[in-house]
């Protein structure tokens, strides 16, 4: 094998419409040498999220075979190799505690269905205070909408813009690597924050609601979070 | 299936002394295609067609096997076998060594040798031969394809100590569709053979020339893999149960709660929509205006203890839920209520009595409250209960935790020497109350009591004026 693959080997296209989706799937292999065997296996990765020392969020698809080996290396702590656009390859591992979901997804003209895995780091599984909290989505108001949300803040949808910019200012917002979605992690305390919102409120750049009652906020899908594809990672130079 | 036999793949190669003995089994005549589906390095299916003008086929997951599978000269698909098509009746031998386990899927989850099977066997030309290498529990699993698709089935076991370690027998069948009857007792034959009700014989050594199974001609075979839609896959994920279950960690939560009661709202309804986030929102009118904000907290305590002489340490984690409120009022003040974490101290000496059980919306005749267990009491207290009188104390601060600890230690207070000796004999016999009294200013009678039920199922604190 190696080099080239011939033709078969190619994902097949779309009957219908081309929308260039292995572009947008990253190849994610494993492999391990033991005494008496090795093995070298490739899933998909339509999603990631990581910083330097860890990865957050994975998602994965491949057949059966494929992602029961996945999963069973998620679940062992072991390593899986990567190579991110605009970067080396890496070495790339979700830590001890690791979450995983697992999901079929029935192919037309396929007898098996596709398996798809999540797997988030025990970090971004709990995304509290302690660790950070994780947003898939910097845009203001959706990770204001999560921050508020995670730390239970009193606080309004319209403050996003004016708490992010804050945020931003006292350096707490940290970016991380991700693909097919803008991560960052938010480093502040719920004191902090509730700090910075009562000198908001005291200086009237934030006002609260006119009237009395419950505060709507809007309703953010997976949709509004996983957006599909390339004009959608925080990779500066894949974005160019 | 364990991780490390699922990292592999549920690899299982055929021991090297099974291969010529497997061999010996089959005559070569003609050119044959012939395809090992799941086919490792190809030592396997070199080792079944040795000697032979045949032409080999080989599809394998693992790209370096595939590619030693390709340095062996075998004709290789790196993929998945059920990923890969091919016209039916193209190959005269299938080696199939499927893995051994289970699909991974949420439910109905099939054999994996089932499904190797049932995907290959079509490719197999009528009087095709398989030689099919699974463990012997499966054969139940694979008897009825297996029972209705071929005949002249032989199964024999494998006798290296690998093969045995997996139990792993060979099944050599001929392409045939078979009449119901026949397929019947086949079937029923096979499922004996798996549950072990019939024995299974050994493989008969190379020099045992009793019988062969006959490989026919066949042309060149021409397999595809199909590999995967991306686009089909690109539309699909979003909608994948797996992002449904994770996005609890994703998406902001929505709790909010609208309209109006059906009732006017009782004061502990009103507590419960607090705690459980349904009430945020803006309250309250002029400098007292507010935001408020409730949140639930896992809170998780962590006590290490060092037990004995050996330096050994026990390890207690506690996990409890907190609720929270924060408010932010109209002129920027900022307030938080809420309960800290309790400390290690607090821990190991939790309070005698829990707050939270002296609730003003229900005024039962009795209450039963928490205690931590009394050491080495010479009785024991059963359910511990309250009455009114002794609630009402308990609100302004009287704990009677330590009477109820003389109580259990036989400190019966002040009571008579009759008491006494009627308590002395109710602790010898166990089937008396237990009688104490215990004089205090804050009790509006000047004293306490506390009775233990003859049958130890309960112990109630009260007012004398409440007996």
């Amino acid at each position: 094998m190696g080099g080239s693959l011939p033709p078969s080997f190619l994902p097949a296209m779309h009957p219908t419409h081309m929308e260039n989706g292995h572009l947008h799937f990253l190849p994610v292999t494993f492999y391990q040498k033991r005494r008496d065997s090795s093995t070298r296996i490739t899933a998909y990765c339509d999603r990631y999220a990581g910083d330097e020392n860890k990865t957050h969020l994975l998602s994965l698809t491949a057949s059966d075979s494929v992602m029961a080996a996945f999963t069973a290396a998620l679940s062992e702590d072991l390593s899986f190799n990567i190579c991110l656009p605009g970067m080396d390859e890496q070495s790339i591992s979700l830590g001890t505690n690791a979450f995983t979901w697992k999901a079929s997804i029935p192919m037309p003209g396929r007898k098996q269905p596709l398996r798809h895995v999540i797997a988030l780091s025990e970090e971004l599984h709990s995304n509290n205070t302690e660790t950070g909290v994780f947003i898939l989505h910097s845009q203001n108001d959706i990770a204001w909408a999560v921050l508020v949300s995670k730390l239970g803040l009193p606080a309004c949808p319209a403050w996003g813009d004016y708490m992010m910019a804050r945020l931003h200012e006292e350096k707490r917002i940290e970016d991380l690597t991700g693909y097919n979605c803008n991560p960052v992690r938010i480093c502040a305390s719920r004191d902090e924050l509730l700090t910075w919102i009562g000198d908001g409120v005291r200086l009237g750049f934030l006002g609260l609601p006119t009237e009395n009652g419950p505060i709507q906020w809007p309703d953010y899908s997976l949709r509004d979070v996983l957006l599909p594809s390339a004009q959608n990672t925080s990779d500066p130079e894949a974005a160019e | 299936m364990r991780n490390s036999g699922r990292i592999r793949l549920g690899y299982f190669p055929l021991p090297g002394p099974e291969g010529p003995r497997i061999r010996a089994r089959l005559s070569f005549s003609q050119l044959a295609s012939v395809l090992d589906p799941c086919a490792g390095t190809g030592a396997a299916l070199l080792a079944v067609t040795k000697d032979t003008a045949v032409v080999r086929y080989a599809i394998e997951l693992d790209t370096d096997r595939a590619e030693a599978c390709a340095a062996a000269g075998i004709n290789t698909i790196h993929g998945n076998t059920i990923e890969v098509a091919g016209k039916v009746q193209q190959v005269s031998l299938l080696y199939l060594n499927p893995p051994y386990d289970f699909e991974i899927g949420a439910s109905d989850n099939k054999r994996l040798e089932q499904v190797f099977l049932q995907h290959c066997y079509r490719w197999l030309v009528p009087g095709g031969v398989l030689v099919f290498v699974i463990p012997a529990k499966a054969l139940a699993y694979c008897s009825r394809t297996l029972a209705g698709r071929f005949g002249d089935i032989r199964v024999y076991q494998l006798t290296h100590p690998d093969s045995v370690k997996y139990d792993q027998v060979v099944l050599f069948g001929v392409r045939k569709d078979q009449t119901d009857n026949v397929a019947e007792r086949s079937q029923a034959y096979l499922n004996g053979l798996s549950w072990r009700r019939l024995n299974i014989d050994p493989l008969p050594e190379p020099d045992d020339g009793i019988w062969t199974y006959a490989v026919p001609p066949s042309g060149p075979a021409t397999f595809t893999h199909q590999g995967i839609d991306f686009d089909l896959v690109e539309d699909l994920l979003p909608q994948s149960n797996a992002w449904r279950q994770s996005q609890h960690a994703l998406l902001p939560e929505a709790a909010i709660s609208c309209g109006q009661p059906l009732t006017p709202l009782h004061g502990g309804h009103v507590g419960l929509l607090c705690t459980s986030g349904l009430m945020n929102g803006a309250f309250g009118e002029g400098e007292e205006r507010h935001i408020a904000r409730w949140r639930t907290q896992k809170v998780v305590t962590v006590i290490n203890e060092e037990k004995g002489e050996d330096g050994s340490t026990v390890t207690r984690t506690i996990e409890r839920f907190s609720h929270d409120l924060a408010l932010v009022y109209e002129d920027g003040r900022v307030l938080t209520l809420g309960t800290e974490a309790p400390t290690e101290d607090e821990q190991e000496e939790p309070a005698l009595f829990h707050d939270e059980d002296l609730t003003e919306d229900s005024q039962p005749e009795t209450d039963t409250v928490s205690f931590r267990k009394v050491e080495g009491g010479l009785f024991p207290l059963g359910r511990t209960v309250i009455t009114p009188g002794i609630r009402e104390l308990a609100l302004d601060g009287f704990n009677f935790g330590p009477i109820l600890e003389r109580h259990a230690n036989g400190d019966w207070g002040d009571i008579s020497d009759n008491d006494i000796a009627y308590n002395d004999a109710a602790l010898d016999n166990g089937d008396e109350r237990i009688f104490s009294s215990y004089n205090t200013d804050i009790s509006p009678d000047g004293k306490v009591w506390i009775i233990t039920e003859a049958d130890r199922s309960a112990t109630t604190v009260l007012l004398p004026s409440e007996n």
